[in-house]
């Protein structure tokens, strides 16, 4: 649709249309997600307990805005490609990091 | 895309690949010489313990009186290591070689970012004024190692002055300038290839420049990050490398920057090999008038050290109090990796065999690479063992191996590269002659200084001392110790013939021989110097890279890569 | 109703596919992404090698940063929808939602400031403790790189605000990606280092 002035529409109208309601949607859930990690600190749960709770909202957040805002959902695999394997390569990067920054420090520590 | 007129968008801001590709390569050699020369006074010092050194000597700080004292020393070894690495080999392979070829060789007019490309030569300049300042400033040159380990690095109280936090700056700018780079290379070899140029049609040259760049798009961010974290520990006072006494309101570790910095240092040190692996695959075919020989399994060992190369950086720390887990499997996959390597050396010694071979500059060259390169590769075998390192470590047997591999294999591939694409950077081949002299010297000399390095690491010469002779079991090495002095010296000699080459054949008339070499890739399908849009038409491929001594064809022994499919032919 | 816009005239086919802007800014995420592991990397190791950490909500002020998370969540949205007006050639929603993109991200910049200015007012700096090492270290490259994409929105919109031609949408696609980047940068960065 090359050139094509979109036919005049309301805002609250456009809004309402395909692509735009799909961000919107995504748009709702990153906001009860953050709400739910908010309020998952106040209820007075264990250290562990929260932060696993709170690493896998970040996730789903995350995957959220990278799967339909930046598209992924849709893209080529050499694009995934670029981005999907250096986050494996970065965990096990820090996953290496474990044996001496966390599990020696805290045995000296001990 | 036409071409600029005015001087300064011509040859300063320019944003055409080749003159970028020469601006590097400019300001690569000119850091050569100044790391070089480093060299030779760190080699001066240790077979003439504390004497003047004539000449160079007045190049060291007043108050020294030509003597090379320890805290000269020290800072000795830290510029001659992160000059070479960052200021020089970097921007000569990968910031001219890289910019120069891989256009040409895809096919391509220029890079995918042309601007984005300018851009990162000026980053690399801004970065070499900076570095280069260290030497005036206050508490002189940076002195804690290439390496620069937290807390010695870290630590203002430890190792005072601007010049460390300078350095710190520069190599991050060096970093963001070979960033750039690696995202302009990858996307031009992935978008900018011609018609028929597929992936597996490209000349090895380009595939070590693609995987290079990989490996930098990751891991330099990496050392950027522990840069930023060890400037701010420097200049603002946190602690995350200080623990202890030096930080008494809670501290990191100090292991933590030699896992960041090892992390990046590891694929650095393939990033600074993997353009010598693929060149030799294109010279060493064009020289022996024959076919790379597994072209296939050479790309895929090379991306398969690529992958692996990233997870055994551990085996620089074997002795730094890793925990023991982290050991083992460390040594393993260090181990492992020389499996591919040794596929694509074998592959290398077979596309020599049988082959019709030139012994042109080029050629001898990529020879003496074969040859120092099976020594320092093998020598990694022995620093890969834990039990073994835990011996050697720290000694000059490692300076020898990553020497080996680094100031033979990496130099002499540079210089294989130099004399091969001479004449098609700028339209005239340097003497032959005087190149055969420069290889001679340089392969005798360079064996000279550093196999006896591995000699005395055996015997338990210790690296980044001032004074090895103050320890009487190490008086015993001060022969060969003159040996690599002499070498040195040597080798520099030889660098001058090199050197007089170069300027008289710039100076001389062009004689703009497109394919000196009868070879087959696409750069020599074009004037040389190419003109500004690199060919006149977009070439169409319809062959691989290495069509040598193709028996479709009787009256030549190459075919070139853009020449019309023969009839009857298969591609 | 997914409408593209073809390239401009003078841009030419890739051997992929994908623009060259557009690979281009994907290498560059991947590039940030070990970056930002090096940092975040260092601190969640640290953190969990250090003897004793203190609750974040001790310190930090959880509800201005909950707000700051919101502003950062909404300015992605309007940079999606920026890029969908693009790809229907509306120029007065792209300039609109470009602006509403910078606004709010400079709205986060201003809010981090002064939550700065707080922090440090209390006691708590850089160098007062391992925990205020990583806490300005982290979101003080975080806010520097909503600062450059606060740049690049304001370039963008100032460009597109006139012309006959159709919209080039790559430059808004790949300024997206990136925007999209740093707002996933801080929901991890919120998640694991200001509440747990």
């Amino acid at each position: 649709m090359t050139g094509a002035v979109s036919t005049p529409t309301t805002f609250a109208a456009w809004l309402k249309t395909g692509a735009a309601r799909k961000y919107l949607g995504i748009f709702g859930w990153l906001i009860v997600l953050t709400a739910a990690e908010v309020g998952a600190t106040q209820l007075g749960l264990g250290k562990r307990t929260l932060a696993a709770i709170l690493i896998l909202t970040a996730l789903i957040k995350a995957s959220l805005v990278a799967l339909y805002f930046m598209h992924l959902r849709h893209e080529v695999r050499l694009v995934l490609g670029v981005i999907v394997i250096p986050i494996l390569i970065a965990s096990v990067f820090v996953l290496g990091l474990f044996p001496d920054i966390v599990i020696a420090a805290r045995a000296a520590l001990r | 895309m036409s071409e600029p007129t005015s001087f300064l968008r011509r040859y300063v801001f320019s944003t055409d690949h080749k003159v970028i590709g020469k601006q590097y390569l400019f300001t690569g050699l000119f850091f050569l010489l100044v790391a070089g020369l480093f060299a030779i006074l760190i080699r001066w010092q240790i077979a003439h313990p504390f004497q003047p050194m004539p000449v160079l000597g007045h190049l060291l700080s007043s108050d020294s009186h030509g003597v090379v004292i320890p805290t000269e020393y020290s800072k000795l070894f830290t510029m001659h290591g992160s000059l070479m690495v960052f200021f020089a080999v970097t921007p000569i392979l990968i910031g001219a070689f890289g910019n120069f070829i891989i256009p040409l060789q895809i096919g391509a007019r220029d890079m995918s970012f042309p601007v984005l490309n300018m851009l990162s030569y000026w980053v690399y300049a801004l970065g070499s004024v900076a570095v280069l300042s260290v030497f005036f400033v206050s508490g002189g040159a940076a002195s804690a190692g290439w390496t620069a380990y937290a807390p010695l690095s870290s630590s203002v109280k430890i190792t005072p002055g601007f010049g460390q936090t300078i350095w710190i700056v520069a190599i991050a700018f060096s970093g963001t300038s070979t960033l750039l780079g690696a995202i302009n290379y990858i996307a031009t070899i992935l978008n900018e290839r011609c018609p028929g140029m597929d992936l597996m049609r490209m000349p090895l040259t380009t595939w070590g420049f693609f995987y290079t760049s990989i490996l930098n798009l990751l891991w330099v961010p990496l050392i950027a990050a522990a840069l930023f974290m060890l400037v701010l520990d420097r200049t603002v006072g946190t602690s995350f490398f200080t623990a202890g006494p030096l930080a008494p309101r809670g501290g990191g570790q100090p292991l933590l920057y030699q896992h960041l910095f090892w992390g990046f240092g590891h694929p650095e040190v393939y990033i600074l090999i993997l353009p010598i692996w693929g060149l030799l695959g294109d010279l060493l075919a064009t020289f022996s008038r024959k076919p790379a020989f597994g072209y296939r399994a050479t790309v895929i060992s090379m991306g398969v050290i690529v992958a692996v190369s990233q997870v055994v950086w551990g085996h620089h720390m074997y002795t730094a109090g890793m925990n023991p887990i982290l050991g083992k499997t460390f040594m393993f996959l260090t181990v492992s990796i020389s499996m591919p390597t040794a596929i694509f050396f074998f592959n290398w010694l077979a596309t020599i065999w049988g082959g019709a071979i030139q012994l042109k500059t080029p050629m001898l060259f990529a020879l003496g690479v074969v040859f120092v390169f099976a020594l320092g590769g093998l020598t990694g075998l022995f620093n890969a063992v834990q039990a073994l390192d835990v011996y050697i470590h720290d000694t000059t047997f490692v300076v020898g191996h990553f020497h080996y591999t680094l100031a033979a294999s990496v130099f002499f591939g540079m210089l294989a590269g130099i004399y091969f694409w001479f004449p098609k950077m700028f339209g005239r081949a340097l003497d032959e002659r005087l190149g055969k002299v420069h290889f001679a010297i340089s392969f005798l000399a360079l064996n000279g200084v550093f196999a006896p390095m591995m000699v005395m690491g055996v015997g338990g010469a210790l690296r980044r001392l001032a004074d090895p002779s103050h320890y009487e079991l190490l008086r015993k090495f001060s022969t060969w110790n003159q040996v690599a002095w002499w070498s040195a010296f040597a080798l520099l000699g030889g660098q001058l013939v090199f050197a007089y080459n170069f300027v008289r054949t710039l100076a001389s008339r062009p004689t703009n021989v497109q394919n000196p070499w009868n070879a087959t890739t696409l750069e020599w399908a074009t004037s040389s110097p190419p003109p500004h849009e690199n060919f006149p038409a977009i070439p169409v491929v319809c062959r691989g890279p290495y069509e040598y001594s193709s028996p479709a064809v009787a009256d030549r022994d190459f075919i070139a890569q853009n020449e019309p499919a023969l009839e009857g032919a298969s591609a | 109703m997914t409408t593209t816009v073809l390239d401009p005239p003078h841009a030419h086919a890739t051997a992929t596919g994908i623009p060259n802007l557009k690979l281009g800014m994907w290498l560059f995420l991947a590039s940030e992404v070990m970056f930002f592991t090096g940092l975040v990397g260092s601190y969640v190791v640290l953190r969990l090698g250090s003897r004793e950490w203190p609750d974040p909500s001790s310190i930090l002020g959880l509800n201005v940063l909950a707000f700051n998370t919101f502003v950062l969540i909404t300015s992605s949205v309007t940079m999606a929808l920026g890029l969908q007006a693009a790809r229907e050639n509306d120029r007065t929603r792209l300039v609109r939602f470009l602006g509403a993109t910078a606004a709010l991200g400079l709205t986060f910049l201003a809010i981090k400031l002064l939550d700065y200015r707080h922090l440090v007012h209390e006691g708590f700096t850089p160098v007062s403790s391992l925990f205020g090492s990583c806490y300005f270290m982290l979101t003080g490259f975080h806010g520097l790189h909503v600062l450059g994409g606060v740049t690049a929105l304001t370039v963008l919109a100032l460009k597109n605000r006139r012309g006959a031609a159709a919209i080039d949408a790559t430059p808004i696609e790949a300024c997206g990606l990136y925007w999209h980047f740093v707002d996933l940068v801080w929901i991890v960065l919120f998640a694991i280092l200001c509440l747990v």
